[in-house]
């Protein structure tokens, strides 16, 4: 009888642990996935790049991901939410612009950090208006952030016009980054560990991260649970203008100059490397930093094995948009029940 | 007198634009070159026609999907792949009807494997058409050697849908077809079911894949028509980087001006007459110099703001007018 | 290793069906005296469209000759973070040297090719910004070798001499109707500085006409800073409005940013258009046949200057006159401005992709390096680059 007793619990152990890894593989399927895709790539970045350029290649990759994981780590706070910013693009090369000029006019290394630091107040009051007009004037989140997007498109075509030059360089660029090509690439991975740590604090263990997801999850209930919509949806805002002024900063230290393209694309390419990373675009409780991450490394990744493999110009873009909709296919796919929107 | 009423409201955005740059332009020195006025005249009406139409059609296209409760971000893209298959076949038959058929053909196969993704993968729509997006673009860049169609519009006979009066054809067609679609088929009918409450269409019976499949059919003669007009006015490049998406967003305006407009009579009514009168605007900014470079942005943006702003608050707005006209009444 | 490269090529093949298939290298013929294998990538200004074609039909006809591979990408104009992504991604893909045509981003860039060991050279691009702003760190620096313009470089500029000298032509051609009211169109001085200052040359040379001619008098539209300043768009449709009664646009930009606007305004058929540039499919409209009485181009054999330079520093040679620093050279431009001029242009490799119909045979590019050629020089190689012109056209 102890014996039945015990192979009984035994076999009801065996079952719940089967059910439990089950469980975790469905409820993990889109993170697996996504890291999967970030492993294939690597493994494809080293196989195509051994030789002596592999460590010079890691270096440009980690330039090349850095802008985009900043900002990608920023906009995690905002599509946790459901929300999406189309005028990051247009910001960042706003911003960039805006360095430069104030760095020269007022010159010197201090003279960067007044204007980062002005930018910085900048992106925070833009996040702001981003989110409290939108909740104040009863907008979808999306229309605020298209009218900065206007706004900043023009304030940069205005600015480089005002300059009278097609690229404008900042004269202590050299100064903002190590010589060493090898030290400018730690000194990326740490602002990129830092922020991630300082993001993933902020996202998991506080009430921003918390209450922004919560907003994503169920907007009412969390509205009718007590919280604050302004006040989260503000705060999430502004934690994007924050990564969007640093990773402003990160591309000064990289490029040394600006332009009227400066920035361009870079609302859409964010978007694709969140959905490469398994963030769900409707946000809620699934949206994890992780997804900023893994998304702009396999982005970037993913552009630079193209290039090494030798893929044809023409074909490069067919093959991103096959390898996009492959691993969406198989990180976002809605099993059962009712057509996802 | 309702009906005059509902004429009224629905003609009162583009009159009210009209005189707003009539006034401003008149006191506008840069209106004026040699003394005359350029403002008022046949330029403002070809330009508001042409400009309409494509607005037209793009913004019917986009309405019909989010009208169902879907944000198609591949229209701009089925626009631009349709543009150059039609253009280069219709340079080779040398003739804009033949052009426009295989237009309207191939904008409900691209419509119809844009809901094919959709369905079969079963990926939120926003991803499903992002990702058909990036693979229509790319295939700009594979067929006809990669080169778009720069010399279709260049030809008068070929481009006869893109200028008076051949563009109001399939303007006229992209209408038609739009209310016919919402007004005498069940599958418009069970659409907007599915786009109220989709669970409960799906439970009351609504085969929901077969509806999807079946507006993206419609969407896709009207992403025909309207690349018929484009292709017969601009010279269609290879995109990339999801520029369409981009180019889909600057006919937006009239999506959104025509839900609200269109209250007093009809959506396709009210999308009309928002493009008509966002044309009016822009022709306005053009005598100003207005029409192009930064301050261009920094205004539309503005002016999107201040609608979508007026629109949200719309009710808001009744409201106060109803307690100051209750108040007045009672003094 | 090898295999094992050779296996994950193939699954990924399979996973995107066919577009691998095209993925593989070419291998040289290294007889001695055509260089050790060097693979060069090039960073066009824009990925498809007449002019890439021919280009690219010209470089893959030099390959075997030369011993080299090419490699392309696409570059911005003012997106410097794009291009120094483009250039390490070129380097990653093993390019020893890298020709580009944009001059955005160039100390980052060069930084880049210091720290891979790898030269750069420029192709239709005058560098200005950097040669006006820059130029130590650009044409002083040991990784930058050298390149050629898109025409006359900066104040070398004629471009307005060469836009009078064919409404003047067509004057000439054209007796009973011709031009005597024009108006302008440039781009933003920001972008291209020499925009207005070509215009300034055409309208002086137009004053010199008319003091000359007065009965032959040309006007010329006051320039409208407002209007006539293309912001990369095309001329809006208030430009006839404000430049009435004129009988041709001379155009110092690309015919595609005003051509359609004369389209959509109903003015093609009776309005003349004198542009800078060559657009896929404008010879359909060109001379008798339409609006457009002139276009102008670089010879995409140009590319042979930065390439040969390239290929000597790679392979260890120099000639005995090369300058110590690089220069930005002119390059001779086609300008086709009549019908006869067309139809040679039509037999060139810019429209007709043939090997055959370029101005110089693999033979002759391999013969003008050092390394191949000990009695190869500088001289000889800028030389090249004015014997590039309508009338140079076999």
């Amino acid at each position: 009888m102890p014996e039945n007793v015990k192979t009984g619990e035994t076999a009801s152990q065996q079952t719940k642990e089967k059910v439990t890894f089950a469980g975790f593989l469905k409820s993990h399927a889109t993170d697996l996935m996504a890291y999967a895709g970030l492993a294939v790539m690597l493994i494809l970045f080293v196989v195509f790049n051994s030789g002596p350029r592999l460590m010079y290649n890691f270096g440009s990759v980690i330039q090349a991901a850095a802008v985009y994981a900043i900002l990608s780590l920023g906009a995690v706070f905002i599509y946790s939410m459901g929300f999406m910013d189309v005028s990051l693009g247009q910001q960042v090369g706003v911003y960039v612009i805006m360095m430069i000029l104030i760095g020269n006019k007022i010159g010197g290394i201090g003279g960067v950090i007044i204007g980062f630091l002005l930018v910085l107040a900048l992106a925070l009051v833009c996040g702001a208006i981003n989110g409290a007009v939108s909740i104040f004037l009863g907008l979808p989140s999306i229309v605020t952030s298209l009218f900065l997007m206007f706004f900043f498109t023009g304030a940069q075509f205005l600015l480089m016009e005002g300059t009278g030059e097609n690229t404008i360089a900042l004269e202590v660029a050299s100064a903002l980054r190590p010589a060493d090509r090898n030290a400018y690439s730690l000194m990326l991975i740490g602002i990129i560990v830092l922020l991630a740590l300082i993001g993933t604090y902020f996202f998991k263990y506080t009430k921003l991260g918390k209450y922004t997801r919560a907003i994503g999850a169920n907007k009412v209930a969390a509205n009718q649970s007590g919280i604050s919509l302004v006040k989260w949806q503000v705060l999430g805002y502004m934690a994007l203008g924050f990564c969007t002024a640093v990773a402003s900063f990160v591309m000064l230290t990289r490029t040394g100059t600006a332009g009227k393209g400066t920035g361009s694309g870079y609302a859409m390419d964010i978007m694709i490397c969140l959905i490469l990373g398994g963030m769900p675009l409707k946000g809620g409780m699934k949206s994890k930093i992780s997804c900023a991450l893994v998304g702009a490394l396999t982005y970037t990744l993913l552009s630079n094995v193209l290039t090494t493999m030798g893929v044809p110009l023409q074909w490069v873009n067919f093959v991103k948009a096959l390898i996009f909709l492959i691993i969406v296919l198989l990180t976002c796919r809605k099993s059962t029940g009712i057509l996802p929107r | 007198m309702k009906l005059l009423k509902k004429i009224f409201l629905t003609l009162l955005f583009p009159i009210l634009m009209f005189l707003a740059m009539w006034i401003i332009t008149a006191n506008n020195p840069a209106c004026y070159v040699n003394g005359k006025y350029i403002f008022l005249g046949f330029d403002l009406i070809r330009f508001v026609i042409l400009n309409a139409c494509q607005s037209i059609c793009v913004a019917l296209a986009i309405w019909m999907q989010l009208k169902n409760g879907r944000f198609d971000f591949s229209n701009g893209a089925a626009m631009i792949l349709t543009a150059i298959i039609a253009g280069n076949i219709g340079l080779r038959t040398g003739s804009p009807w033949i052009t426009m058929l295989v237009a309207v053909l191939v904008g409900i196969v691209l419509c119809a494997f844009t809901a094919a993704v959709y369905m079969l993968g079963r990926l939120p729509v926003v991803i499903a058409t992002i990702g058909v997006t990036l693979l229509y673009e790319s295939l700009t860049y594979l067929i006809f050697g990669g080169g778009g169609i720069s010399t279709f519009y260049q030809n008068n006979t070929l481009s006869f849908f893109g200028h008076m009066p051949g563009v109001l054809i399939p303007t006229a067609l992209a209408m038609a077809i739009f209310l016919f679609y919402y007004n005498y088929t069940v599958t418009g009918r069970k659409g907007k079911i599915l786009a109220n409450n989709q669970a409960a269409g799906v439970n009351i019976g609504i085969w929901e894949e077969a509806n999807v499949s079946q507006t993206a059919m419609f969407t896709g003669a009207i992403v025909g028509l309207a690349a018929t007009i484009y292709v017969s006015q601009n010279a269609v490049a290879p995109q990339a980087s999801l520029s369409t998406a981009g180019i889909m967003f600057s006919y937006i305006v009239p999506v959104y001006m025509g839900m609200l407009l269109g209250m007093a009579s009809n959506d396709v009514i009210g999308i009309m007459v928002a493009a008509i009168g966002m044309g009016i605007f822009n022709y306005g900014l053009n005598c100003m110099n207005l029409g192009g470079g930064g301050w261009q942005q920094i205004i539309m943006g503005l002016f999107v703001m201040g609608f979508y702003t007026f629109s949200a608050q719309l009710d808001n707005i009744k409201k106060v007018f109803r307690r100051l006209f209750k108040k007045e009444a009672a003094a | 290793m090898k295999s094992f490269k050779k296996i994950i090529a193939l699954m990924l093949a399979c996973c995107v069906m066919f577009s691998m298939t095209a993925c593989s290298g070419n291998g040289g013929n290294a007889d001695g005296n055509n260089g050790k294998h060097v693979k060069i990538g090039v960073g066009l200004y824009q990925d498809s469209g007449a002019a890439v074609d021919a280009v690219k039909a010209y470089l893959k006809n030099l390959e075997s000759t030369l011993n080299v591979e090419f490699a392309y990408t696409v570059l911005s104009t003012n997106d410097e973070a794009l291009n120094i992504t483009k250039v390490q991604e070129l380097i990653a893909a093993g390019c020893e040297g890298i020709i580009i045509t944009m001059d955005a981003g160039m100390d980052a860039i060069l930084a880049e090719c210091r720290d891979a060991g790898v030269y750069l050279a420029g192709y239709l691009c005058d560098f200005d910004t950097s040669y006006r702003n820059n130029y130590s760190g650009v044409f002083e620096n040991e990784y930058f070798l050298g390149t050629v313009g898109d025409g006359p470089c900066g104040d070398h500029t004629t471009r307005g001499v060469d836009f009078f000298n064919s409404v003047i032509e067509y004057n000439e051609r054209n007796p009973e109707n011709p031009i005597r009211h024009v108006a302008g169109t440039v781009f933003p001085a920001f972008a291209f500085p020499y925009s207005k200052v070509n215009f300034d040359q055409f309208v002086a040379e137009v004053e010199k006409y008319n003091a000359e001619n007065p009965d032959k008098a040309i006007t010329v539209d006051p320039f409208n800073e407002e209007t006539d300043v293309l912001m990369f768009k095309p001329v809006d449709s208030t430009y006839f409005s404000k430049h009435p009664d004129i009988d041709a646009i001379v155009a110092f930009n690309a015919g595609s940013f005003v051509y359609p606007s004369m389209v959509s305004a109903g003015v093609a058929d009776t309005m003349k258009l004198f542009a800078a540039g060559y657009n896929d499919g404008d010879n359909a409209v060109f001379g008798s046949k339409g609006a457009y009485q002139q276009e102008m181009v670089c010879a995409v054999e140009s590319i042979t200057y930065p390439l040969v330079l390239l290929l000597n520093k790679i392979n260890g040679a120099s000639y005995s006159d090369q300058p110590e620093t690089a220069e930005r050279r002119d390059c001779s431009t086609m300008i086709i401005n009549s019908d006869e001029d067309l139809a040679k242009f039509e037999h060139s490799i810019y429209l007709t992709f043939q090997p055959e119909d370029a101005f110089l045979t693999p033979e002759e590019v391999l013969n003008l390096t050092a390394y191949a050629n000990p009695d190869a020089t500088y001289a000889g190689l800028c030389e090249i680059l004015d014997h590039m012109t309508i009338e140079d056209l076999k």
